[in-house]
Protein backbone atom coordinates (compact mmCIF):
# COMPACT_ATOMS: atom_id res chain seq x y z
CA UNK A 1 0.00 0.00 0.00
CA UNK A 2 1.29 3.06 -0.83
CA UNK A 3 -0.55 6.97 -1.41
CA UNK A 4 -0.97 9.60 -3.83
CA UNK A 5 1.76 11.64 -2.29
CA UNK A 6 4.21 8.91 -2.45
CA UNK A 7 3.42 7.90 -5.94
CA UNK A 8 4.01 11.38 -7.29
CA UNK A 9 7.64 12.72 -8.72
CA UNK A 10 8.24 8.47 -8.98
CA UNK A 11 9.88 7.29 -11.85
CA UNK A 12 8.81 5.88 -14.87
CA UNK A 13 11.55 3.90 -16.21
CA UNK A 14 10.60 1.69 -20.36
CA UNK A 15 12.21 -1.85 -19.23
CA UNK A 16 12.74 -1.90 -23.01
CA UNK A 17 15.42 0.65 -22.65
CA UNK A 18 16.15 0.97 -18.94
CA UNK A 19 16.04 4.95 -19.93
CA UNK A 20 13.37 7.23 -17.70
CA UNK A 21 11.03 8.22 -19.80
CA UNK A 22 9.09 10.92 -17.10
CA UNK A 23 7.57 11.37 -13.85
CA UNK A 24 4.30 10.57 -12.28
CA UNK A 25 2.13 13.38 -12.18
CA UNK A 26 -0.90 12.59 -11.24
CA UNK A 27 -3.45 9.19 -10.59
CA UNK A 28 -6.96 8.74 -11.82
CA UNK A 29 -9.67 7.57 -9.41
CA UNK A 30 -12.94 5.73 -10.97
CA UNK A 31 -15.00 6.14 -7.80
CA UNK A 32 -17.72 3.46 -9.45
CA UNK A 33 -15.21 0.77 -9.82
CA UNK A 34 -12.50 2.18 -6.89
CA UNK A 35 -9.69 1.54 -9.42
CA UNK A 36 -6.97 3.57 -10.76
CA UNK A 37 -7.17 3.04 -14.58
CA UNK A 38 -4.98 6.23 -15.68
CA UNK A 39 -2.42 7.72 -14.75
CA UNK A 40 -0.74 11.42 -16.18
CA UNK A 41 2.89 11.35 -16.39
CA UNK A 42 5.17 13.95 -17.06
CA UNK A 43 7.96 14.63 -19.05
CA UNK A 44 11.64 15.03 -18.07
CA UNK A 45 12.74 18.30 -17.25
CA UNK A 46 15.26 18.83 -20.49
CA UNK A 47 16.89 21.79 -21.65
CA UNK A 48 15.96 23.30 -24.68
CA UNK A 49 18.56 25.03 -26.70
CA UNK A 50 17.83 27.79 -29.35
CA UNK A 51 20.74 29.30 -31.33
CA UNK A 52 20.59 33.14 -31.76
CA UNK A 53 21.50 35.18 -35.00
CA UNK A 54 24.26 37.82 -34.82
CA UNK A 55 23.64 41.15 -32.77
CA UNK A 56 24.87 43.36 -30.92
CA UNK A 57 25.59 41.16 -28.06
CA UNK A 58 26.94 38.89 -30.53
CA UNK A 59 25.96 35.29 -31.70
CA UNK A 60 25.06 32.46 -29.30
CA UNK A 61 22.45 29.78 -27.26
CA UNK A 62 19.38 30.88 -25.87
CA UNK A 63 18.79 28.12 -22.85
CA UNK A 64 15.49 27.39 -21.64
CA UNK A 65 13.91 24.80 -19.63
CA UNK A 66 11.13 22.51 -20.50
CA UNK A 67 10.02 21.63 -17.48
CA UNK A 68 7.61 18.55 -18.13
CA UNK A 69 4.47 20.73 -17.55
CA UNK A 70 2.64 18.71 -20.55
CA UNK A 71 1.72 15.46 -18.81
CA UNK A 72 1.11 12.72 -21.25
CA UNK A 73 -1.12 9.95 -19.96
CA UNK A 74 -0.11 5.89 -19.16
CA UNK A 75 -2.98 3.37 -18.64
CA UNK A 76 -2.41 1.28 -15.58
CA UNK A 77 -3.32 -1.30 -17.53
CA UNK A 78 0.23 -0.99 -19.20
CA UNK A 79 1.96 -0.68 -16.00
CA UNK A 80 4.23 -3.90 -15.61
CA UNK A 81 5.36 -2.91 -12.16
CA UNK A 82 4.78 -0.22 -9.44
CA UNK A 83 7.45 -0.35 -7.12
CA UNK A 84 8.90 1.76 -4.07
CA UNK A 85 11.62 3.40 -6.27
CA UNK A 86 10.48 3.44 -10.27
CA UNK A 87 6.86 2.41 -12.60
CA UNK A 88 8.23 -0.20 -14.92
CA UNK A 89 6.18 0.39 -18.74
CA UNK A 90 7.25 -1.91 -21.02
CA UNK A 91 8.86 0.61 -23.22
CA UNK A 92 8.50 4.48 -23.96
CA UNK A 93 5.32 3.60 -26.76
CA UNK A 94 3.21 3.04 -23.64
CA UNK A 95 2.70 6.87 -22.93
CA UNK A 96 -0.23 7.49 -25.11
CA UNK A 97 -1.24 11.62 -25.84
CA UNK A 98 -4.80 12.45 -24.29
CA UNK A 99 -7.56 11.57 -26.75
CA UNK A 100 -10.70 12.82 -24.56
CA UNK A 101 -11.98 16.00 -22.72
CA UNK A 102 -12.09 13.59 -19.69
CA UNK A 103 -8.82 13.23 -20.00
CA UNK A 104 -7.75 16.64 -20.73
CA UNK A 105 -9.35 17.67 -18.04
CA UNK A 106 -7.68 15.14 -15.85
CA UNK A 107 -4.23 15.64 -16.78
CA UNK A 108 -4.94 19.59 -16.13
CA UNK A 109 -5.55 18.79 -12.72
CA UNK A 110 -9.35 19.06 -12.44
CA UNK A 111 -9.73 15.48 -11.40
CA UNK A 112 -7.52 15.25 -8.54
CA UNK A 113 -9.42 14.54 -5.26
CA UNK A 114 -6.04 15.85 -3.20
CA UNK A 115 -7.45 19.30 -2.22
CA UNK A 116 -11.03 18.81 -2.33
CA UNK A 117 -13.93 19.21 0.39
CA UNK A 118 -14.63 15.87 2.19
CA UNK A 119 -18.50 15.83 3.34
CA UNK A 120 -20.53 13.63 4.76
CA UNK A 121 -23.75 12.77 3.06
CA UNK A 122 -25.59 14.22 5.91
CA UNK A 123 -24.28 17.36 4.86
CA UNK A 124 -21.15 18.10 7.74
CA UNK A 125 -18.26 19.17 6.07
CA UNK A 126 -15.47 17.08 7.67
CA UNK A 127 -12.51 18.93 6.06
CA UNK A 128 -10.13 17.96 2.92
CA UNK A 129 -8.95 15.07 1.09
CA UNK A 130 -5.39 15.32 2.00
CA UNK A 131 -4.03 11.92 0.21
CA UNK A 132 -5.03 8.75 -1.60
CA UNK A 133 -4.12 5.31 -0.31
CA UNK A 134 -4.02 2.75 -2.99
CA UNK A 135 -3.03 -0.79 -3.97
CA UNK A 136 0.04 -0.36 -6.38
CA UNK A 137 -0.20 -3.63 -7.15
CA UNK A 138 -4.04 -4.42 -7.70
CA UNK A 139 -4.04 -0.66 -8.75
CA UNK A 140 -7.56 -0.41 -6.68
CA UNK A 141 -8.14 2.55 -4.17
CA UNK A 142 -7.82 2.04 -0.48
CA UNK A 143 -8.90 5.17 1.39
CA UNK A 144 -8.75 8.56 1.62
CA UNK A 145 -6.75 10.52 4.42
CA UNK A 146 -8.00 13.71 5.94
CA UNK A 147 -5.63 14.79 8.15
CA UNK A 148 -5.10 11.81 10.65
CA UNK A 149 -8.58 10.53 9.53
CA UNK A 150 -8.59 7.68 7.50
CA UNK A 151 -11.99 7.18 5.19
CA UNK A 152 -12.09 3.59 4.10
CA UNK A 153 -13.24 3.31 -0.04
CA UNK A 154 -16.47 1.56 1.03
CA UNK A 155 -17.87 4.88 2.31
CA UNK A 156 -17.31 6.62 -0.74
CA UNK A 157 -20.59 8.33 -2.28
CA UNK A 158 -19.56 10.04 -4.92
CA UNK A 159 -16.96 12.45 -6.26
CA UNK A 160 -17.72 15.68 -7.95
CA UNK A 161 -16.58 19.37 -8.82
CA UNK A 162 -17.80 20.51 -5.42
CA UNK A 163 -16.72 17.74 -2.83
CA UNK A 164 -15.99 13.74 -2.23
CA UNK A 165 -19.05 12.86 -0.71
CA UNK A 166 -18.79 9.86 1.85
CA UNK A 167 -21.73 8.02 3.91
CA UNK A 168 -22.35 10.16 7.23
CA UNK B 1 -28.71 13.84 15.87
CA UNK B 2 -30.67 16.78 15.54
CA UNK B 3 -29.22 20.24 15.11
CA UNK B 4 -31.14 24.01 16.05
CA UNK B 5 -30.18 26.86 13.52
CA UNK B 6 -31.82 30.17 12.99
CA UNK B 7 -33.62 30.25 9.53
CA UNK B 8 -30.96 32.97 8.04
CA UNK B 9 -28.43 30.58 8.59
CA UNK B 10 -30.13 27.88 6.01
CA UNK B 11 -29.25 30.92 3.08
CA UNK B 12 -26.84 30.74 1.39
CA UNK B 13 -26.18 27.27 1.73
CA UNK B 14 -25.12 24.95 -1.06
CA UNK B 15 -27.61 22.74 -2.30
CA UNK B 16 -25.05 19.23 -3.41
CA UNK B 17 -26.39 16.34 -4.89
CA UNK B 18 -25.06 12.99 -4.04
CA UNK B 19 -24.88 11.46 -7.10
CA UNK B 20 -22.58 13.81 -8.81
CA UNK B 21 -20.86 15.65 -5.69
CA UNK B 22 -22.09 19.20 -7.50
CA UNK B 23 -23.29 22.46 -5.96
CA UNK B 24 -25.97 22.65 -8.09
CA UNK B 25 -27.65 25.47 -6.42
CA UNK B 26 -28.02 27.21 -2.76
CA UNK B 27 -30.51 28.30 -0.60
CA UNK B 28 -32.32 31.66 -1.52
CA UNK B 29 -34.75 31.52 1.23
CA UNK B 30 -36.85 29.08 3.34
CA UNK B 31 -40.47 28.62 3.21
CA UNK B 32 -42.50 27.22 6.22
CA UNK B 33 -46.21 26.49 6.97
CA UNK B 34 -47.18 28.96 9.72
CA UNK B 35 -50.11 26.87 10.85
CA UNK B 36 -47.72 23.26 10.76
CA UNK B 37 -44.45 25.01 12.29
CA UNK B 38 -43.04 23.12 10.07
CA UNK B 39 -40.66 23.66 6.92
CA UNK B 40 -41.66 22.96 3.83
CA UNK B 41 -38.89 23.49 1.36
CA UNK B 42 -36.69 25.98 -0.16
CA UNK B 43 -36.51 29.12 -2.81
CA UNK B 44 -33.03 28.65 -4.50
CA UNK B 45 -30.51 30.96 -6.41
CA UNK B 46 -27.68 29.94 -8.44
CA UNK B 47 -23.69 29.72 -7.10
CA UNK B 48 -21.36 32.57 -7.02
CA UNK B 49 -21.58 35.87 -8.45
CA UNK B 50 -22.88 35.30 -11.64
CA UNK B 51 -25.60 32.73 -10.30
CA UNK B 52 -29.29 32.89 -11.53
CA UNK B 53 -31.14 34.74 -8.39
CA UNK B 54 -33.89 31.85 -9.62
CA UNK B 55 -32.72 28.56 -9.26
CA UNK B 56 -35.83 26.45 -8.69
CA UNK B 57 -37.95 25.34 -6.04
CA UNK B 58 -37.01 22.36 -3.11
CA UNK B 59 -39.77 20.76 -1.12
CA UNK B 60 -38.94 19.22 2.07
CA UNK B 61 -39.54 16.04 0.74
CA UNK B 62 -37.00 15.64 -1.62
CA UNK B 63 -34.67 16.83 0.54
CA UNK B 64 -32.07 13.64 1.53
CA UNK B 65 -30.51 15.51 4.28
CA UNK B 66 -30.23 19.00 5.87
CA UNK B 67 -26.35 19.24 7.24
CA UNK B 68 -24.25 22.14 8.99
CA UNK B 69 -22.54 22.80 6.25
CA UNK B 70 -24.81 21.68 3.02
CA UNK B 71 -28.05 20.42 1.94
CA UNK B 72 -28.21 17.25 -0.25
CA UNK B 73 -30.38 16.00 -2.64
CA UNK B 74 -30.33 12.91 -4.10
CA UNK B 75 -30.18 14.32 -7.74
CA UNK B 76 -30.92 17.58 -9.58
CA UNK B 77 -34.50 15.69 -10.28
CA UNK B 78 -35.34 16.87 -6.66
CA UNK B 79 -35.65 20.61 -7.30
CA UNK B 80 -38.67 21.61 -9.11
CA UNK B 81 -38.99 24.77 -11.49
CA UNK B 82 -42.60 25.09 -10.35
CA UNK B 83 -44.92 24.37 -7.29
CA UNK B 84 -48.32 26.00 -6.74
CA UNK B 85 -48.76 25.36 -3.01
CA UNK B 86 -45.22 25.72 -2.53
CA UNK B 87 -44.86 29.02 -3.79
CA UNK B 88 -48.27 30.05 -1.99
CA UNK B 89 -46.66 28.74 1.08
CA UNK B 90 -43.66 30.84 0.55
CA UNK B 91 -46.19 34.10 0.60
CA UNK B 92 -47.30 33.61 3.28
CA UNK B 93 -43.76 32.81 5.02
CA UNK B 94 -42.84 36.06 4.73
CA UNK B 95 -45.68 37.30 7.00
CA UNK B 96 -44.46 36.16 10.27
CA UNK B 97 -41.13 38.28 10.37
CA UNK B 98 -42.36 41.39 12.26
CA UNK B 99 -45.57 39.80 13.77
CA UNK B 100 -45.94 40.87 17.81
CA UNK B 101 -45.20 37.87 20.59
CA UNK B 102 -47.64 38.20 22.93
CA UNK B 103 -48.20 35.97 25.52
CA UNK B 104 -52.08 34.75 26.50
CA UNK B 105 -51.14 37.01 29.71
CA UNK B 106 -51.41 39.82 27.90
CA UNK B 107 -47.80 40.79 27.81
CA UNK B 108 -45.96 41.75 24.26
CA UNK B 109 -42.55 40.11 24.61
CA UNK B 110 -41.55 41.40 21.44
CA UNK B 111 -41.34 41.36 17.79
CA UNK B 112 -40.38 37.78 15.73
CA UNK B 113 -36.66 39.17 13.08
CA UNK B 114 -35.89 35.19 12.57
CA UNK B 115 -37.22 31.55 13.05
CA UNK B 116 -35.48 29.00 15.08
CA UNK B 117 -35.68 25.32 13.13
CA UNK B 118 -34.86 22.26 14.75
CA UNK B 119 -32.84 19.98 12.01
CA UNK B 120 -33.50 16.27 11.76
CA UNK B 121 -31.82 14.81 8.94
CA UNK B 122 -34.28 15.35 6.21
CA UNK B 123 -37.32 17.05 8.80
CA UNK B 124 -36.92 20.82 9.41
CA UNK B 125 -39.40 22.09 12.35
CA UNK B 126 -40.00 25.75 13.33
CA UNK B 127 -39.32 25.15 17.31
CA UNK B 128 -39.50 29.25 18.39
CA UNK B 129 -38.57 32.66 17.30
CA UNK B 130 -35.85 34.99 17.30
CA UNK B 131 -37.17 37.82 19.05
CA UNK B 132 -36.15 41.74 19.26
CA UNK B 133 -37.54 43.33 22.54
CA UNK B 134 -39.06 46.52 23.23
CA UNK B 135 -35.34 47.60 24.54
CA UNK B 136 -33.68 46.59 21.42
CA UNK B 137 -32.35 43.04 22.60
CA UNK B 138 -32.20 39.47 20.94
CA UNK B 139 -33.76 36.24 22.39
CA UNK B 140 -34.68 32.71 21.62
CA UNK B 141 -38.67 32.14 22.08
CA UNK B 142 -39.77 28.91 22.12
CA UNK B 143 -43.26 27.90 20.59
CA UNK B 144 -45.95 25.13 21.46
CA UNK B 145 -46.30 22.49 18.70
CA UNK B 146 -49.46 24.14 17.64
CA UNK B 147 -50.40 28.22 18.43
CA UNK B 148 -52.52 30.73 16.79
CA UNK B 149 -51.33 33.39 14.89
CA UNK B 150 -53.26 36.17 13.08
CA UNK B 151 -50.42 37.56 10.11
CA UNK B 152 -50.13 40.37 12.86
CA UNK B 153 -49.50 38.57 16.11
CA UNK B 154 -48.82 35.37 17.55
CA UNK B 155 -50.19 34.30 20.77
CA UNK B 156 -47.97 32.06 23.12
CA UNK B 157 -48.85 30.38 26.62
CA UNK B 158 -47.99 32.90 29.46
CA UNK B 159 -45.14 29.87 30.69
CA UNK B 160 -43.27 30.40 27.72
CA UNK B 161 -41.14 33.45 29.35
CA UNK B 162 -39.50 30.96 31.65
CA UNK B 163 -37.77 29.27 28.54
CA UNK B 164 -36.91 32.34 26.34
CA UNK B 165 -32.70 32.34 26.33
CA UNK B 166 -30.15 34.05 24.52
CA UNK B 167 -27.99 30.38 23.97
CA UNK B 168 -28.91 28.96 20.86
CA UNK B 169 -26.84 26.14 21.71
CA UNK B 170 -29.43 25.08 24.61
CA UNK B 171 -32.46 25.80 22.98
CA UNK B 172 -33.36 22.54 21.49
CA UNK B 173 -33.47 21.65 25.25
CA UNK B 174 -35.44 24.63 26.28
CA UNK B 175 -38.48 23.72 23.76
CA UNK B 176 -38.58 20.42 25.11
CA UNK B 177 -38.68 21.21 28.46
CA UNK B 178 -41.38 23.55 28.02
CA UNK B 179 -43.25 21.83 25.22
CA UNK B 180 -43.51 18.81 28.30
CA UNK B 181 -44.59 21.57 30.72
CA UNK B 182 -47.77 22.69 28.58
CA UNK B 183 -48.46 19.15 27.77
CA UNK B 184 -48.69 18.02 31.22
CA UNK B 185 -50.09 20.94 33.13
CA UNK B 186 -53.08 22.84 32.41
CA UNK B 187 -52.51 26.08 30.91
CA UNK B 188 -53.72 28.27 33.72
CA UNK B 189 -51.66 26.65 36.56
CA UNK B 190 -48.65 26.54 34.32
CA UNK B 191 -49.09 30.30 33.92
CA UNK B 192 -49.82 31.43 37.63
CA UNK B 193 -47.23 28.85 38.98
CA UNK B 194 -44.13 31.29 40.19
CA UNK B 195 -42.23 27.94 41.80
CA UNK B 196 -42.23 24.90 38.52
CA UNK B 197 -41.23 21.93 39.56
CA UNK B 198 -37.76 21.50 37.51
CA UNK B 199 -36.39 25.36 37.10
CA UNK B 200 -34.79 25.63 33.53
CA UNK B 201 -30.93 26.78 34.48
CA UNK B 202 -31.30 29.20 31.47
CA UNK B 203 -34.13 31.48 32.57
CA UNK B 204 -34.00 34.54 31.16
CA UNK B 205 -37.22 37.05 30.58
CA UNK B 206 -36.59 39.91 28.86
CA UNK B 207 -38.00 42.89 30.31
Amino acid sequence: MTTFGEAIGRAVISRETAEQVGVVRRLLVDPASGRIPLLAVADLPRPIVTPMAAGPAGAGLMVDVDDGEVPVLLDWADVVGFGPDAVLIPSAAAIRPVRTDGERQFAAGFADLTGRRLLTADGTLLGQVSDVEFDETAGTLIGLLAGDVRIPVDRLVAVGPYAVIIAA
Amino acid sequence: MSLVSRATDLIGRPVVTLDEAVDIAEVKDVIFDQARSDVRGFTLRGRGMLGSPHAGLLPIGNVAAIGPDSVMIDTAEAILERDESLERSSEDARDVIHDEVLTDAGRVIGRVVDLVIDLDGSAADVVGYEIETSDGRRALVPIPATFSASGERIVVPAAVERFVTDDLTGFGAAVERFRAEIAAVPDDVAADDGAPAAEPQDHEVPR
